[in-house]
């Protein structure tokens, strides 16, 4: 059994396009990958497509856009996992292409939240926690005192993440937002749940991803150098009767210890990481679950300048959900979009010089009880 | 539909079996647990199967009114409906349960972690009845 790859990446720009839909969107992004394939999206055999379905409005997305280039009759799943809707697109897709049932797929991931107007993703009623008041900038907040008080981590060091994300968003013509942020700015930005600002927030937005992904037998008469999939697992959250902790996430540390076992890839041997900064102490936890230092110490590793675009594991060279944008179901493939790029050598200005493997980590959906939804890693590699 | 003189005016529990506050003065509401009959494993909101053996046979326990603050957050940007500043946070009981709630009896000085909190049931807004909704909320321990 070869390997499942990536022959073809696109997306869309991310940013506010109320006047656009989601499947011209997804389109956009789907067509930018068959292109950058060189494949024929009539040969197509199943298409994933991520999506959270907001304010009601998505339902047979896939389909719709399926229908919108005339690829019609083939198995389309529409995935919903929240924050990880596309990875766990991603994540099929592999799943099925490995087993031997398809040759050839596509995936893409699509959000338009501009149209829900300003403000938090709705919390879920069913859920006690998001009855009383819980949000996600809450939840991060708390996760974010939490980690302060055990480790000594700063709230500027948490706002150098912001910093770091915002440089490395100006070299990506993608991204939401390409302007660079000064520390003043992050701490006197306005205040959304103590103690973290609405600088150290990954903005709501609009954009659509896509990877056209396939069996090594299929990759070889398009690319001489294909990227390979090396790893992909999904994770759902512990539960552990309403005894969380919140400075860790157990389900990430499972999916990375899965991806790192099966692949042969450590976090030692990886170029760079892609993951899931949805608030800046996010990423520095993830640091901490990923195994690229000890629990406790990621504010040590921003401060060192380890994870920048010239430190020893750059993080999130495409600006991260912070300023690349994160629009729910896009998030997951754009990431593989962006290792894809990197690997290849086409990151343009924010390539991380002879990048071979890179990891994609995503996360998504706070759930009473659980210590979150649902959780991917990626490991690429040329 | 019903009748206006039912239903104006009344309290209401946000939910049904979280909390339960007997008739005495002083107030002292507790929240409702369970626990299973076969592991001994507690839970908080209660559950009809437990988690960690799978068994069926569970009983609701009182639990503690008094835990320690694990963490919280001032929220300055509210969800949808509910009006800022509100305090959330996580309360460690001794039972062994880390309970979401409402902070209430707060203000910018009194909040920190590890400190002493004891459960109220305050008023938490208003149904689409008129009614007067309630929920249970954790204060820092006066005296």
């Amino acid at each position: 059994m070869g390997d499942v790859c990536v022959i073809g990446v696109g997306m869309t720009r991310f940013g506010k396009f109320p006047e656009r839909t989601l499947t011209d969107l997804a389109l956009e992004a789907l067509l930018n990958a068959g292109r950058d394939a060189g494949v024929d999206l009539k040969r197509i055999q199943a298409a994933f497509v991520g999506h959270v379905r907001q304010a009601g409005q998505g339902a047979m997305l896939g389909q719709r856009i399926m229908r919108d280039i005339g690829v019609t009759g083939i198995p389309v799943l529409n995935v919903e996992n929240i924050c990880s809707s596309g990875s766990s697109a991603v994540w099929c897709a592999r799943g099925l292409i490995s087993s031997g049932q398809f040759d050839l797929v596509a995936v893409v991931g699509v959000e338009q939240l501009s149209i829900l107007g300003k403000g938090v993703i709705p919390p879920r009623r069913e859920d006690l926690e998001g009855l009383q008041g819980m949000t996600l900038p809450a939840y991060f907040a708390m996760v974010a005192r939490r980690h302060m008080y055990e480790y000594g981590t700063t709230l500027e060091q948490l706002a150098k993440v912001s910093v770091k994300n915002h440089k490395n968003g100006c070299l990506n013509p993608y991204a939401q937002y390409r302007r660079e942020i000064t520390l003043e700015q992050i701490e006197n930005s306005a205040m959304v749940a103590d103690p973290l600002t609405v600088l150290h927030c990954s903005p709501t937005g609009d954009g659509a991803a896509a990877a056209i992904i396939c069996s090594e037998k299929v990759a070889r008469k398009y690319t001489a150098t294909p990227v390979r999939i090396a790893a992909s697992v999904l994770t759902s959250g512990t539960y552990n009767g309403n005894w969380r902790d919140l400075t860790t996430n157990d389900q990430t540390k499972r999916a990375a210890g899965q991806a790192y076992e099966t692949s042969g890839i450590g976090p030692e041997d990886l170029d760079l990481i892609e993951l899931h900064d949805c608030f800046t102490i996010a990423e520095v936890t993830h640091y901490e679950n990923l195994g690229l230092c000890r629990q406790g110490d990621g504010g040590a590793l921003i401060d060192q300048g380890a994870t920048e675009l010239t430190g020893k594991i750059p993080v999130n060279p495409s600006g991260g959900l912070l300023a690349k944008g994160h629009p729910l179901g896009a998030t997951g493939v754009a990431q593989i979009v962006e290792i894809v790029w990197q690997l290849r050598g086409e990151a343009g200005d924010r390539q991380v010089p002879g990048a071979r493997t890179g990891l994609a980590h995503c996360l998504g959906g706070v759930i009473d009880g659980l210590d979150l939804g649902a959780c991917t890693v990626h490991i690429l590699k040329k | 539909m019903k009748e206006e003189r039912d239903s104006a005016g009344r309290t209401v529990p946000i939910r049904e079996g979280l909390f339960a506050v007997p008739g005495e003065k002083p107030e002292r509401p507790y929240l409702l647990g369970s626990r299973c009959r076969r592991c001994g494993s507690v839970y908080f909101p209660r559950r009809a199967v437990c988690a960690n053996c799978l068994g069926e046979t569970m009983e609701e326990i009182p639990l503690s009114r008094r835990g320690r603050l694990y963490t919280y957050t001032i929220v300055r940007y509210p969800a949808p409906g509910l009006r800022a500043p509100y305090a959330v946070g996580y309360v460690d009981l001794p039972e062994g349960v880390r309970v979401f709630s409402v902070l209430t009896g707060w203000d910018d000085e009194n909040l920190g972690l590890g400190i002493d909190m004891e459960l109220v049931v305050e008023r938490f807004g208003e149904d689409a009845e008129g009614n007067e909704v309630q929920t249970y909320k954790f204060r820092p321990l006066q005296g």
